[in-house]
């Protein structure tokens, strides 16, 4: 009896001993799981120098200098400077570094990430998608391990009425009718993961001229806008035309994300945006795309189709980033103009109105990455220099949004860095020249789409 | 011998079972593997930002092959070469019976889980809160309930040849209508309405809602349907218990 007693102890012994070894090995499992802001799966890259370049710091050009970066972050950055021997090093005579740019207005699902850093595009502004994707890289976004998509940040819904702009597409967008429902409504997109907070105001003129859609009224629009920056967040604002820029801009918005598009800036404008300290994304690049006048001279290639031809440019398109640069606009009665816009950027710009640069893609006519070295010639054909067109794509959208980590060469950014050939200080679309991209201090591998022959 | 030791051994008889057909247990076990290997991770472009969505959704996919094939057609197998009714006549209470299958059906789904998060965490790119993880794993082993009873009925209610026609009906009607594969909101009016007919679709928006997305309906209310589906088919494994009696 006894020693069938002892069997039976001995056996329960093994089988707590085998459920502890078991629960452990899941607790362990559990726990080695990757959680937000872990970053021992993916050690940063260990880093690298680019020796003899000609810098643009997201402010200014130094020629001849040296940039070091260690574990995703830049350590070092400026004329000459010693060179660490441990390191990897890149010559960079006669080739240009930039800030990885930055995108201030385009619409993010599928593979867009993807193809946007494939152009040097490091961190996108999200005007409008649905927040479940953006929410899940939200996780990761502060990491610095090795990333093969550029950064969202992203409003999230839009701010519209019901069966306004934006519900056009099916998605379940949440709307609002009255000024009383913005606190809340703002609170529900902030809970949503919202980095900021996009209105669409397109109201019907005197006349009842305007757009074919219900708008938000002005009182609503101004709502959204307070109760946005009451919670510290920014309210950037859609409009079409002179009269909505103008008031949105009364109603203290933070910046519009189109220039107005029915006729020229005027000096009120322009003077409402300067003492306002309000910023403008004129998004050029779809405006020409959507222009049906262009292009002037019959047989003569559009512009967005220039872009798609352009050696440097079409290699890296994907078809469908083909197609959407190859579309053509497929009514005559659109307003958009792209001279009315570019003179109204010119007017703003010369007025002192800071001007963001952002391509509104994938709309008809543009391509994410391509399209924002389009808007950069489109920017310096507006009046802008070179540096101050690359300013407006890199440090002046960092400031702007609030990205303390990005959108300049300085020691502790995050090492998103794009070099180029030749250099786009002088030629704008050198930018395109893409020797090579890094995010978080990892370079990557562009991608190349063969066309059938 | 109490009851506790008589479902222990059981179990572990039905595990051991199972573990012994491997020509049987590993495709339930390898086949939601593959397919979210393909759907997840090799034609997923990085920054799509759905990876934890995919991870969700594929983690209830996961709890249906070991459910419905190796447990609710195996049933079917065991009535028809007499095995049944040998457990009948023996003094093993029907609820321990079927609450072993049920228990071995859970810890396959287990394994499968444990792998799906090991493949999703290091190759699929999920991150999430620990405590997410953990809700996540409640949810899809809890999926393995619902959908086990389901199968025990079909198991119950053909023989074994036509178990394994309707076995394969269901599995796609669960994997398919229950948004599992593609979203349920790309589907057209009148398979949405199906859908709320599949409790694989509610434990999914479950498993979304955890996973942190905004889901149609609240999580509670699916998560009440999915207890409705629950009882439904435990009543309805009950009942073809005793028609499978006679």
């Amino acid at each position: 009896m006894k020693e069938a007693d002892a069997t039976a102890r001995v056996q329960r012994l093994r089988r707590i001993g085998i459920a502890l070894a078991v629960a452990a090995a899941l607790i362990g499992f559990f726990w080695a799981l990757p959680e937000p802001g872990d970053e021992r799966l993916a050690p940063p890259a260990p880093g690298f120098v680019v020796r003899d370049v000609r810098l643009f710091d997201g402010e200014r050009v130094v020629e001849r200098a040296t940039v070091v970066v260690r574990a995703g972050r830049i350590v070092e950055a400026g004329p000459g400077g010693a060179e660490p021997s441990d390191l990897q090093v890149v010559d960079g005579s006669g080739r240009t570094l930039l800030p990885g740019l930055i995108d201030a207005h385009v619409h993010t699902w599928g593979d867009a990430l993807a193809e946007t850093l494939n152009f040097g595009v490091t961190t996108v502004l999200d005007m409008f998608s649905d927040p479940g994707p953006a929410r899940e890289l939200r996780r990761s976004r502060a990491s610095f391990a090795p990333r093969t998509h550029a950064d969202l940040f992203s409003a999230g819904w839009l701010a519209t009425a019901p069966r306004g702009h934006g519900t056009q597409f099916g998605l379940p967008v949440p709307t609002l009718s009255t000024p009383d429902e913005a606190p809340a409504w703002v609170d529900a997109r902030l809970a949503e993961g919202s980095d900021y907070i996009k209105i669409v105001y397109e109201p019907r003129d005197a006349n009842g001229l305007g757009a074919p859609f219900p708008s938000l009224d002005r009182a609503t629009m101004a709502a959204l806008v307070a109760a946005a920056q009451a919670r510290g967040r920014l309210a950037v604002v859609h409009v079409s035309r002179l009269v909505a820029a103008h008031d949105a801009l009364e109603a203290h918005a933070d910046g519009l994300v189109h220039v107005h598009a029915d006729r020229v800036a005027d000096a009120a404008l322009v003077q409402l945006a300067r003492e306002r300290g309000a910023f403008v994304t004129p998004t050029l690049a779809v405006i020409a795309g959507f222009d049906p006048t262009l292009p002037a001279t019959a047989g003569e290639a559009r512009e967005n189709q220039r872009l798609a031809a352009d050696p440097a440019v079409r290699p890296y398109l994907t078809p469908d980033q083909r197609r959407g640069l190859e579309t053509s606009p497929g009514t005559k009665l659109v307003m958009f103009r792209l001279d009315t816009a570019l003179a109204s950027v010119r007017a703003l710009h010369a007025g002192g109105v800071e001007i963001l640069a952002g391509s509104d893609a994938p709309n008809p006519g543009t391509a994410h990455g391509a399209s924002l070295h389009h808007e950069l010639e489109l920017l310096v054909r507006a009046g802008l220099t070179p540096t101050e067109a690359l300013r407006a794509a890199t440090s002046a959208p960092a400031r702007r949004y609030g990205l303390a980590d990005r959108g300049r060469i300085a020691p502790g950014q995050r090492a998103d860095l794009l070099l180029v050939v030749g250099d786009p200080t002088t030629n704008i679309r050198a930018t395109r020249a893409i020797e090579r991209i890094w995010k978080n201090g990892a370079a990557v591998e562009r991608r190349r789409y063969p066309e059938a022959p | 011998m109490n009851s506790w030791n008589l479902l222990w051994l059981e179990t572990r008889a039905e595990w051991l079972k199972a573990w012994r057909q491997p020509a049987f247990a590993i495709p339930t076990l390898v086949l939601p593997l593959a397919f979210y290997a393909l759907f997840g991770i090799v034609l997923a472009r990085p920054g799509g930002g759905n990876e934890a969505y995919l991870m969700a959704t594929y983690g209830v996919f996961a709890s249906l092959g070991p459910a419905l094939f190796a447990f609710g057609a195996g049933i079917a197998h065991e009535r028809d070469a007499g095995q049944l009714a040998l457990k009948q006549v023996t003094p093993l209470p029907v609820p321990l019976y079927l609450g072993a299958k049920l228990l071995t059906c859970m810890g396959f789904t287990g394994l499968v889980l444990l792998a799906l998060y090991a493949l999703a965490a290091w190759a699929g790119g999920v991150v999430l809160p620990r405590v997410t993880w953990l809700q996540l794993a409640l949810v899809h082993l809890l999926a393995a309930v619902p959908v086990g009873l389901l199968g025990l009925v079909v198991g119950l209610s053909f023989g074994a040849s036509a178990a394994m026609g309707v076995t394969n009906l269901v599995f796609l009607g669960l994997a398919v209508l229950g948004g599992l594969w593609i979203p349920v909101f790309l589907f057209p009016g009148w398979m949405q309405a199906l859908s709320q007919a599949m409790p694989s679709y509610h434990l999914a928006e479950l498993a979304l809602a955890v996973s942190g997305r905004d889901i149609t309906g609240s999580a509670l209310g699916h998560g009440a349907a999915a207890l409705g589906f629950t009882l439904a088919f435990a009543a309805a494994v009950a009942w073809a218990w005793r028609r499978a009696h006679r």
